[in-house]
């Protein structure tokens, strides 16, 4: 998450891909990249328009955001490692602009910049206002635990009093919601209408989705699988202790004793086939509509063969 | 077909008169389609089989189906009657009888005749459609909307004429029926046309000055005002966000000061500019004391933002000022399950879920209290009760 956006001069990807380019319908997209500054074109073989690229949102796969004649767009293609090259930034595909100036992507007024910024960023929102002067890139421990900083400037002084609260004494709901106003809660994708595979990328609301889930239960917050704090783990087996927490009658053995709050069932039904790797089946790879990103689908269930992906 | 042309007419008289739309004869065409379609279907389905004098049934039957195709409408009205009257199931036949009665602007009849048919055949989407008009006409208000919101989530709105009688019509209810900011999402449907017309922005008008009234209902002297108003809101739904800004100026510049006006900008604005909302419903608040709406606005915007300590102080200033205000128990319910009193949180929402059991924010914020309580059964079931009553929304209301 530290790496969520990132300034000219910190971008190793495109400084080892120094000319991309991708041919979309009538216009031609060109990211080129000298000396750790990166410029975004479009053309329709006739015109083109160049812009610097200031913005870099995304540690693997990268979307700009650009800046042109006082407004601010998404970049209408983006970079994707898997390729490795452009193409549509993912939600987007559908966009038809009629013209160049339009094809240099999609125009994101302030409220859709503060939420961009807001989340890829620290410190770039305050009390509602987007504040570039006090942006730092990517997520500090400020984005999350607010006050820190000025804990931090206490501490010098032997004053502690300042510590920002601990939301690990939060319920899983409220963690959900919490990771959710960036990974987005299950309230908001409804209430947005987001339907379909697209809504993988949206992890709170999927878990929510899952028939275990429950916001009382500390056994399924987002923190009890995931640290925030280092990168995510990637292998499968990594998660069983965390499955078999409750999917096990060995659950309520000691070493889970401690964590089974009063309130939750001590341990759910075992799995008949397996005890490791759980989440290669129950949590499937789902890859997105355009093939270039995959998401672990947090919707934890029992997958059948052929089953339409559940919204 | 004589019942297609009669209730061409009939929709064409409902729809005209609201809308004012050019090119009735021909727009009024696709909602024809459909209940021809409905027609045709209804017309090669089986007869029901159990009649007790099947002779005298077929014939009168018979006659009927003559008369509707000579267009004979007073006698086709009576044989259709008269067939009921031999048999009580003809489920066929209530539907052609409720069409001709809803053609001749016989809408209590209509009405009637289509609840048997409704009886027999449930969640017929045509029939709940015209129902819902009839009651409507009736001045059946509640039962209106219900119908035509029922019929919209079985997929009535089919054809792009049908939703826009159907959505203008759900509109006009919801201003009717207290609820102004739903309404107004409804009428968001008709700035993708630009299809402004005076009727329509003083529809507009009504719902944004929160008037619980039709526009048949108002004054004529109140017309200029609320279209003024109605013009500004569609402005500002279409995108023109700079013309109605000049246009809401002239508003607020008004003697006397208009009451709501502060709130419908603010309102417009809360989803784009959070802050600038803030200072339009401060000010509504200063010109009008006891705007209860603008107070909920108040603790609303901070709800969204997961501030619940922020909101906690103007939702419990709404909820003592009007106890009664839906959405004045939903933002304390909210407020208070966010803030830690989740018990008491609960209690508000699910008075609230009683008096609106079909607002999504109610439900939402249940999902979520119930959830944070370990109430696992009740959340999941609020949950899916959420997808349930969203699953026709196709169009996102924002970029994913």
């Amino acid at each position: 998450m530290g790496r969520a956006l990132a300034l000219p001069g910190a971008n190793p990807a495109l400084r080892n891909e120094p000319k991309l380019t991708v041919r979309k319908g009538p216009y031609t997209y060109t990211v080129e990249t000298h000396e750790d500054q990166s410029t975004y074109s479009v053309s329709d073989g006739t015109r083109t328009i160049t812009v610097p690229i200031h913005w870099y949102f995304g540690a693997g796969a990268q979307t700009w955001v650009l800046e042109r004649d006082g407004h601010r767009y998404e970049s209408a293609v983006s970079y994707y490692p898997s390729i490795p090259g452009l193409d549509f930034t993912t939600g987007d595909e559908d966009l038809k602009p009629r013209n160049l100036d339009e094809a240099i992507g999609r125009e994101i007024g302030m409220p859709e910049t503060r939420v961009c910024f807001g989340c890829h960023a620290s410190t770039a929102v305050n009390k509602g206002k987007m504040t570039f002067e006090s942006l730092r890139p990517g997520v500090t421990c400020e984005h999350c635990h607010a006050g820190t900083n000025t804990h931090l400037a206490d501490s010098i002084n032997d004053d502690f009093d300042s510590a920002p609260p601990d939301l690990r004494k939060r319920s899983s709901e409220d963690i959900s919601n919490f990771c959710g106003q960036c990974h987005r809660s299950w309230e908001t994708v409804v209430r947005n209408h987001w339907r379909g595979e697209l809504t993988v990328r949206f992890q709170p609301y999927r878990l929510a989705n899952s028939k275990c889930f429950d916001g009382g239960d500390p056994r399924i917050s987002c923190i009890a699988c995931h640290d925030p704090h280092v990168d995510v783990v990637r292998q499968d087996s990594s998660y069983d202790a965390k499955c078999l927490a409750c999917h096990s009658p060995a659950s309520t053995a000691a070493s889970s004793a401690a964590i089974v709050s009063s309130i939750s069932p001590p341990h759910a039904k075992s799995c008949p086939t397996a005890q490791s790797d759980c989440v290669s089946c129950h949590m499937p790879k789902v890859k997105l509509p355009n093939g270039h990103l995959t998401f672990t689908d947090h919707q934890i269930r029992i997958v059948k063969p052929g089953e339409p992906f559940p919204n | 077909m004589f019942v297609v042309d009669a209730v061409n007419t009939g929709m064409e008289t409902v729809y005209g008169r609201r809308l004012g739309i050019r090119g009735k004869r021909h727009s009024a065409f696709s909602f024809t389609l459909l209940i021809l379609a409905f027609t045709i279907l209804v017309f090669f389905s089986r007869v029901c089989s159990a009649q007790a004098n099947p002779a005298s049934f077929s014939d009168v039957a018979a006659k009927a189906a003559a008369a509707r195709d000579a267009n004979d409408v007073p006698s086709a009205i009576e044989l259709y009657q008269q067939a009921l009257k031999l048999n009580s199931q003809w489920s066929d036949g209530w539907w052609f009888l409720g069409s001709l009665q809803y053609s001749v602007g016989d809408y209590a009849a209509a009405s009637n005749a289509l609840t048997h048919y409704l009886e027999l055949t449930p969640n017929a989407a045509p029939a709940l459609a015209v129902r819902g008009l009839c009651e409507f006409e009736n001045a059946e208000y509640g039962k209106s909307l219900s119908d035509i919101q029922r019929a919209l989530a079985l997929g009535a709105a089919n054809q792009p004429h049908n939703e826009k009688i159907l959505r203008y019509h759900e509109a006009l209810l919801l201003t009717r029926t207290g609820r102004f900011e739903d309404a107004l999402r409804s009428y968001a449907f008709f700035t993708h046309e630009n299809d402004a017309n005076p009727e329509l922005l003083l529809a507009i008008g009504l719902a944004g000055l929160r008037t619980p009234l039709l526009p048949k209902e108002l004054k004529a002297d109140q017309q200029e005002l609320y279209m003024n108003a109605g013009n500004a809101a569609f402005d500002f739904m279409k995108g023109d966000k700079e013309a109605a800004h000049l246009e809401f100026q002239h508003l607020f510049q008004r003697v006397p000061p208009v009451p709501n006006a502060h709130y419908l900008y603010g309102f417009l604005l809360y989803a784009s500019d959070p802050d600038e909302a803030v200072i339009e419903f401060e000010k509504e608040r200063e010109a009008n004391p006891s705007n209860t709406a603008a107070e909920v606005m108040l603790a609303w915007i901070p709800l969204l933002q997961n501030d619940g300590s922020e909101a906690l102080p103007y939702a419990q200033k709404a909820a003592a000022e009007d106890p009664t205000l839906p959405s004045a128990q939903l933002v304390l319910g909210r407020a208070l399950s966010e803030t830690g009193d989740t018990k008491n949180g609960i209690e508000h929402l699910e008075k609230t879920a009683q008096l609106q059991p079909d607002n999504l924010e109610v439900h939402l914020a249940l999902a979520k209290a119930y959830s944070k309580s370990g109430r696992k059964e009740d959340a999941r079931r609020e949950r899916l009760l959420c997808l349930e009553m969203t699953k026709n929304d196709t169009a996102p209301a924002t970029h994913p």
